[in-house]
């Protein structure tokens, strides 16, 4: 849009100033033509009249910008500069009257004044009359420069503008399909929540967002594909694991049924976890409002049970619309983070005017810098030895970070010193709950 | 003349007059696991792989409950609930690889008495039967809180489909296994003592992880929960009061809709 207005506005520019010059040599030439006819009558009018009446006829027939004399000298100063000015007029004077040479034709400026200087506003045409005596004709230099080259100007500008303006239009409404279709290439995440591009426009247009369609549809249904078989997978592992829970169930070595015990945990967990990620937004459960302070509880209460260092504190309750089982997972996420790199997990809550904030802090050994952002990709995990040994198939922060950007909240991690991660949540309260405050 | 199962586990044992428990699963593997635990723990078991052979049994044996699995060759675990559902209460478990909540509650919802997800343990499975056992021969029925969807006391409600309170303010309030089996054991019977085993019993219908705690602390936090504001040590002015050497009464008026 921006090369269109630079360019159309150049091109306008470029357009009004060829004009103006061209307007300005036409006329300069037409005044020439008739300056030199005028010239050339003078001359021979004067040419003509007897010696007395000379100077007389001289006056009588200036006027306008040109003032004539009949004299015993050429006054015109030929100089250097002037040639090529006056060369036209010298020529256009001889094609009228052969017989002017360069001796009886002479166009230059008046003579220099008392103090030297010369008035440069006048043109001195010295034409000899044959008889040693000069007609000397000063013309005052006129100014090509048309009135009306403004009105013009402006006139053009206006219809440029309005040009601009109509093109401005017809170049939004044409892209603005295009622009539609750019917003939703952005935006298309494989999900099935992204609705098809609306296929209007021009040909091309429409051509390019059936294109499109295609295009979203056919990743869709590998998207699809691939979940499915992941999930299909995972359910199917479900069964053999039950099994495994029931066989060890005769084990006499209790350490031995104990760490198996812990293995299947493990691989449930992740099956979960897994499950959890696939199903994303597929089936999004109902919306509510609901405490967030309660589900928080439950699961600092199920850890610390279970003998790990969990705290929570702060009075924020947290009436939220939400989805209960998605935040319980989100948070139970950050929380077995917290526990599993950091061995502690400080848990606090605080209602603001318009949301809650959970801080989960840790004593960990916190994100490298450069990987804050990564963590939250599928799959991805700061350290891949240790992330082994620690289990987990790095779904948990992808899953949370999702869970907090579908209820519009923000999840954010930060490194704290001397050591430790601080993850900080925050999430919009329904407007009912606000109005309570 | 009904032609018999082909299967050696498709005799219908001598009746011994314990406890007998028809497990339905295809999975072979699983369904023999499932039965020597569940022999091991004192039933009588039977076994059987899809919907026939279900029926099979239930016309010619005594069943006081069944394990049925979800996803069963043919005719589908929530078809047979349903088909059941039409005249008979037997108490039902439903197992599932699914997990969804959904699921979940379209078995409840169609008159499944329990809900076991994949991959669980044996004492889990082996807690819900007992449970579920306990609670229909007391109240005849197999369905929660003497069948009951909706119970309400002070403006807050409990979905029992569900397991879900909500706040008079019509805000979930998400409760832990435990707490909510304390508050169904409460919400039965309200204005009278419950001793601490007595609730202790209660919670045990299900085995929630750690529930080593005492009940005095699963008590004070379903207070803070239901008492709004308190810090679950409040006694004055709690919907559950301590009544002193005895155990705990819940104060409210309790009305099932």
């Amino acid at each position: 849009m921006l090369v269109l207005v630079l360019g159309l506005g150049l091109f306008h520019a470029a357009s009004l100033l060829t004009y103006t010059a061209s307007l300005n040599n036409e006329l300069s030439a037409q005044d020439n033509v008739r300056l030199a006819e005028r010239l050339v009558a003078i001359r021979n009018a004067l040419k003509a009249a007897p010696s007395i009446e000379r100077e007389t006829l001289a006056h009588q027939m200036s006027g306008g910008p040109v003032d004539a004399h009949w004299g015993q000298r050429a006054l015109a100063v030929e100089t250097p500069a002037d040639l090529s000015a006056s060369a036209a007029l010298k020529k256009l004077m001889t094609s009228l009257v052969p017989e002017l040479t360069r001796e009886t034709l002479r166009v230059g400026t008046s003579p220099p004044l008392p103090d030297g200087a010369i008035d440069t506003h006048l043109t001195m045409v010295s034409v000899g009359l044959g008889d040693g005596t000069w007609a000397n004709v000063s013309v005052v230099n006129s100014d090509h420069r048309h009135g009306s080259t403004t009105s013009i100007a402006i006139a053009t500008t206006i219809e440029a503008i309005g040009v601009l303006l109509a093109t401005w239009l017809l170049v939004r409404w044409s892209t603005r399909p295009l622009q539609r279709l750019a917003d939703a290439a952005q935006q298309f995440s494989g999900s099935a929540l992204c609705p098809p591009v609306v296929e209007t426009g021009t040909h091309e247009v429409r051509e390019a967002a059936a294109a499109f369609n295609g295009m979203q549809r056919r990743i869709r249904s590998l998207i699809q594909d691939r979940a499915l078989s992941l999930a299909a997978i995972s359910h199917d592992l479900k069964t053999p694991l039950t099994r495994l829970r029931f066989r060890i169930d005769d084990l006499t070595d209790e350490r031995l049924k104990q760490s198996i015990a812990d293995d299947i945990d493990e691989m449930e967990e992740m099956i979960n976890g897994t499950i959890a990620f696939l199903r994303g937004e597929a089936s999004p459960e109902d919306s509510r409002p609901l405490e967030l302070r309660a589900i928080l509880e439950n699961i600092c209460f199920d850890h610390a049970d279970r003998g790990h260092a969990v705290s929570l504190s702060g009075s924020g309750k947290g009436i939220l619309h939400g989805q209960s089982s998605d935040l319980k997972r989100a948070f139970s996420n950050i929380i077995q983070n917290a526990l599993k790199y950091g061995n502690i997990a400080r848990v606090s809550i605080a209602d603001a005017s318009s949301r809650v904030e959970v801080v989960i802090e840790d004593e960990g050994p916190g994100i490298p810098t450069e990987q804050l952002t990564a963590v939250f990709t599928p799959f991805y995990r700061v350290d891949q030895s240790r992330g082994r040994e620690t289990g987990g198939v790095g779904l948990g922060l992808t899953v949370a970070h999702r869970v907090v950007t579908a209820h519009e909240g923000m999840i954010k991690l930060i490194n704290i010193t001397p050591r430790g991660l601080r993850v900080v949540v925050t999430l919009p309260l329904t407007p009912r709950a606000i109005a309570l405050h | 003349m009904m032609q018999k199962p082909q299967q050696n586990d498709s005799v219908v044992p001598v009746d011994t007059g314990a406890t007998q428990v028809l497990v339905v699963d295809d999975d072979r593997s699983l369904q023999q696991l499932v039965a020597k635990f569940l022999r091991s723990n004192g039933y009588q078991v039977l076994t059987a792989q899809d919907g026939r052979e279900m029926h099979e049994y239930l016309r010619r044996a005594r069943v006081d409950l069944i394990v049925l699995d979800v996803m069963l060759p043919g005719t589908s675990g929530i078809e047979l609930l349903r088909e059941l559902r039409k005249n008979s209460a037997v108490p039902i478990v439903m197992l599932t690889a699914q997990g969804h909540e959904t699921d979940r509650i379209l078995g409840l919802e169609l008159g499944a008495d329990d809900y076991l997800s994949k991959p669980f343990n044996p004492r889990e499975l082996l807690a819900r039967i007992r449970s579920v056992l306990r609670r229909t021969s007391a109240s005849g029925t197999g369905t929660n809180s003497g069948g009951a969807r909706h119970v309400t006391f002070e403006g807050w409600r409990v979905d029992t489909l569900r397991r879900e309170l909500s706040s008079p303010d019509g805000v979930s309030i998400d409760l832990s296994t435990s707490e909510y089996d304390l508050l169904q054991a409460f919400l039965n019977a309200p204005q009278r003592v419950l001793t601490r085993d007595q609730l202790l019993d209660a919670a045990r219908n299900r085995i929630a992880t750690g529930f080593d705690r005492s009940i005095d602390v699963q008590v004070s936090r379903l207070r803070r929960k239901i008492d709004g504001d308190g810090d679950g040590t409040d006694d004055t002015t709690s919907k559950i009061k301590t009544i002193r050497g005895q155990g705990y009464m819940f104060m409210p008026e309790v009305i099932k809709t």
